[in-house]
C-alpha cells in the first residue's frame, strides 16, 4: 500500500523549544512502526506532522515516493485512532463509520456494503445503531479503528489507542489492532509510551529521546541490544557498571563499543561463584509474583538482582556473578 | 450543621417572596376594575388585557420588539459563533485581549452605549434609526454570546474536528457538520438569552427609537408617564408570559439547565 520516507523533520515551537531535531525514519510497506518514548520526546509531535494535523517547518515525508508536505491533511487519506477515542457525538455508529465514506463520492449502496464489511470485521454489527455514549471505552476505542480503517487509508496512525483502557482491554484491543494490521496489510504508525503493549505488536520500535531518535530496531534486538543508557533504562535495565572499573576488576566481557558503561538485565546475575563476582550485601528482598527481587549494596551502589529461587536472607554478604554473555556494552551518546 | 441549612433555607425563602410577590401583586391588579392600579382589587375583568391590544404602541412596539431582538441575536450569533471558533481553536496574539474586547459590551452601562450609538450612528455618520437600533442591540447581545459559545466550545474535544478532517473534510465542512451539530445547545441557550435581554431593553431602545420606531419596554414607560391603570399590569404579565414560555420551551426540548 505505501511506505514512508521522512527525512530530516525539524520542529520547534515559537518559544525557541526544539521539539523535533532532523530526525529521518523510513517505514516499509505493510509495516507496523512503533514510535516509543517517554513524555515530551517528540512522538505526538511527529505523528501529528505526518497526519498533517499541523503543519512541518522542516523536512520532508514522502508516501510511495511522493512529497505529501504540502497536501492539506483531509487530502492525505490517511486513518488516524485518537487517545480520547473522538467519536462524533451526535452520530450514530454506523453513521460515524460512513462519515469519510461519504466524502467520497460513491453510491449509497457501495457505502453501506463498505460499512458492513468494517463492521463486521471489528465484530461492531450489533452495536451500528447506538449513539457512541452509549458504548464502553474499549467499544468506542473499536468504533474508532473502524472508522479509520473504513476509508480504506494508505497508512493507520494511532496515537496512544490504548492507554485510556484498562488492563484487560488494552491487552484485546492491541491484539485486535495487530489482527486487523496484518490481515489488510497496512502500514502502521503506533505512538505509544508503554514498552509492553509496543513490544507485543510491532515489527520495529523507533525509541525516541529529545527529539531524536535513539535506536530503531525490532523488539527483541532493543530488548536484548539497547545502544544505549536511556534505551537500557527505558526498557527496564537498571544496573550499571562502569567499563574502566570492570576492566580493572579484570572482568571479561566484549569490548567492541566505544563507551563507558555495561548493563545487565537483573534476571542475569546470578548469585553464588562464578564469572566476574563481586561481594554486597543483601539490604532488601522483595517477592514479586514468580520471582524475588534482591536489593543489594555493592562498590559498585545499589543493583537489583531478581531469581526465580529464594536463594538469600536480608543482611546477608553474597557473592554475585556477571556472565560475560549477558553484559551489554552501551554507547555513549 | 443543621442550623446552617436552616438558615439558607430561610434566606432563600425570603428571597423568593421578595421576588415573587411583587410579581404577583402585578399579576393580580391586571385584572382589578378600577381605572388607577390598586390592591387590593374590586371585580375582576379582562378588560385590561382587551386594551392592551387597542393600543397601537403597545402592538407595534411588540411587533418591533420582536423583530429587534430576533435580527439583533441572530446577527450576533453569526458574527460571535466565528469569532468564538477562532478565539478557541487557533493558536493567536493577544487573544485575552480580544476576549475583553468582545465581552466589553457587558461592561459598559447601557445607557452609555445608547447614547455613543445615538452621538456615533444617528447623528454624526446619519444612519436610519432602524439600523443603529439593530447595532446597539446587537453590542448588547453579543457578550451573551460570546460567554456561551466559548463555555461550549470549552466542552468539545478538540480531537473530534481533527477526527473529520482526517476522514477527509474540509475545516469548514468539518464546522458546519460536526462543530454546530455539537455545539447545538449553546447556539440555541445563546439565542435565547440574546432574544430576553433584547426584548427586555430599555437603555439602549431609549436612545434609538424614533416616531415609527417604538419598542415595548419603552412604550410601557411612555404609556405610564401618561396613564396609570392596570393596562400596564397587564401588558406586565403578557411580557411575563412571553419570557417565561421561551424558557420553559427551552428547557423542555434542549434540557438548557447551562442556562443560568
Amino acid at each position: 500500500m505505501a511506505n514512508i520516507e521522512i527525512s530530516d523533520l525539524s520542529m520547534s515551537y515559537q518559544k525557541g523549544k526544539q521539539i523535533l531535531d532532523q530526525l529521518s525514519l523510513s517505514i516499509k510497506d505493510g509495516e507496523l512502526l512503533s514510535i516509543l518514548g517517554p513524555s515530551g520526546c517528540g512522538k505526538t509531535t511527529m505523528l501529528r506532522l505526518i497526519s498533517g494535523l499541523i503543519p512541518i517547518q522542516k523536512g520532508t515525508i514522502k508516501v510511495s515516493g511522493k512529497d505529501i508536505s504540502k497536501v492539506p491533511v483531509y487530502k492525505r487519506n490517511f486513518g488516524m485512532v485518537f487517545q480520547s477515542y473522538a467519536l462524533f457525538p451526535h452520530m450514530t455508529i454506523f453513521q460515524n463509520i460512513t462519515f469519510g465514506l461519504k466524502r467520497r463520492k460513491l453510491d449509497k449502496k457501495t457505502i453501506e456494503q463498505k460499512a458492513l464489511n468494517i463492521l463486521d470485521i471489528t465484530g461492531l454489527s450489533n452495536l451500528k445503531d447506538r449513539m457512541p455514549h452509549e458504548l464502553s471505552g474499549g467499544q468506542q476505542q473499536r468504533v474508532s479503528l473502524a472508522r479509520a480503517l473504513a476509508i480504506n487509508p494508505n497508512v493507520l496512525l494511532l496515537d496512544e489507542p490504548l492507554s485510556n483502557l484498562d488492563a484487560k482491554l488494552r491487552i484485546e484491543m492491541r491484539e485486535e489492532i495487530h489482527r486487523l494490521q496484518q490481515k489488510l496489510n497496512m502500514t502502521t504508525i503506533f505512538v505509544t509510551h508503554d514498552q509492553e503493549e509496543c513490544f507485543a505488536i510491532s515489527d520495529r520500535v523507533a525509541l525516541m529521546n529529545q527529539g531524536q531518535i535513539e535506536q530503531l530496531d525490532t523488539p527483541q534486538n532493543i530488548y536484548k541490544n539497547p545502544r544505549t543508557e536511556f534505551v537500557a533504562r527505558f526498557i527496564g535495565y537498571e544496573n550499571f557498571i562502569p567499563k574502566t572499573w570492570a576492566e580493572d576488576q579484570q572482568w571479561q566481557f566484549h569490548k567492541e563499543i566505544m563507551g563507558n558503561l555495561l548493563t545487565i538485565r537483573p534476571e542475569n546475575i546470578g548469585i553464588g561463584a562464578g564469572e566476574n563476582t563481586l561481594l554486597g550485601k543483601v539490604v532488601s528482598k522483595n517477592f514479586l509474583g514468580n520471582y524475588y527481587q534482591y536489593i543489594v549494596d555493592t562498590e559498585l551502589g545499589i543493583l537489583k538482582v531478581n531469581t526465580t529461587k529464594d536463594q538469600s536472607e536480608t543482611n546477608a554478604e553474597i557473592t554475585l556473578n556477571f556472565p560475560e554473555s549477558s553484559l551489554i556494552e552501551l554507547e555513549d551518546k | 450543621m443543621r442550623t446552617k441549612i436552616k438558615f439558607s433555607s430561610i434566606v432563600g425563602f425570603l428571597i423568593l417572596i421578595i421576588l415573587v410577590v411583587p410579581l404577583l401583586i402585578v399579576i393580580i391588579t391586571s385584572f382589578g376594575e378600577e381605572s388607577a392600579i390598586s390592591f387590593p382589587i374590586k371585580g375582576f375583568t379582562f378588560d385590561w388585557y382587551a386594551n392592551v391590544f387597542q393600543q397601537p404602541d403597545f402592538v407595534e412596539g411588540l411587533k418591533m420588539s420582536s423583530i429587534v431582538a430576533v435580527l439583533a441575536s441572530f446577527l450576533a450569533l453569526l458574527v460571535g459563533t466565528p469569532i468564538v471558533y477562532v478565539l478557541t481553536r487557533f493558536d493567536i496574539h493577544h487573544k485575552d485581549w480580544f476576549q475583553t474586547i468582545f465581552l466589553s459590551p457587558a461592561l459598559i452601562p447601557e445607557i452609555v452605549i445608547g447614547f455613543a450609538l445615538y452621538q456615533a450612528l444617528v447623528i454624526s455618520l446619519q444612519l436610519p434609526l432602524f439600523i443603529s437600533l439593530i447595532v446597539g442591540h446587537f453590542l448588547l447581545c453579543l457578550p451573551y454570546v460570546v460567554r456561551l459559545i466559548t463555555a461550549g466550545m470549552m466542552e468539545f474535544d478538540e480531537s473530534i474536528e481533527e477526527a473529520a478532517w482526517m476522514v477527509g473534510y474540509d475545516k469548514v465542512s468539518t464546522f458546519f457538520k460536526v462543530v454546530i451539530p455539537n455545539i447545538k445547545q449553546s447556539v440555541v441557550a445563546a439565542f435565547i438569552l440574546s432574544f430576553i435581554t433584547s426584548f427586555n431593553n430599555i437603555p439602549i431602545s431609549l436612545f434609538l427609537n424614533g416616531p415609527d420606531l417604538n419598542m415595548l419596554p419603552t412604550s410601557i414607560l411612555n404609556y405610564l408617564e401618561n396613564n396609570y391603570d392596570p393596562t400596564v399590569s397587564a401588558v406586565s404579565v403578557i411580557l411575563m408570559i412571553i419570557t417565561a414560555s421561551i424558557m420553559i420551551l427551552a428547557e423542555k426540548y434542549l434540557g438548557l439547565n447551562k442556562l443560568t
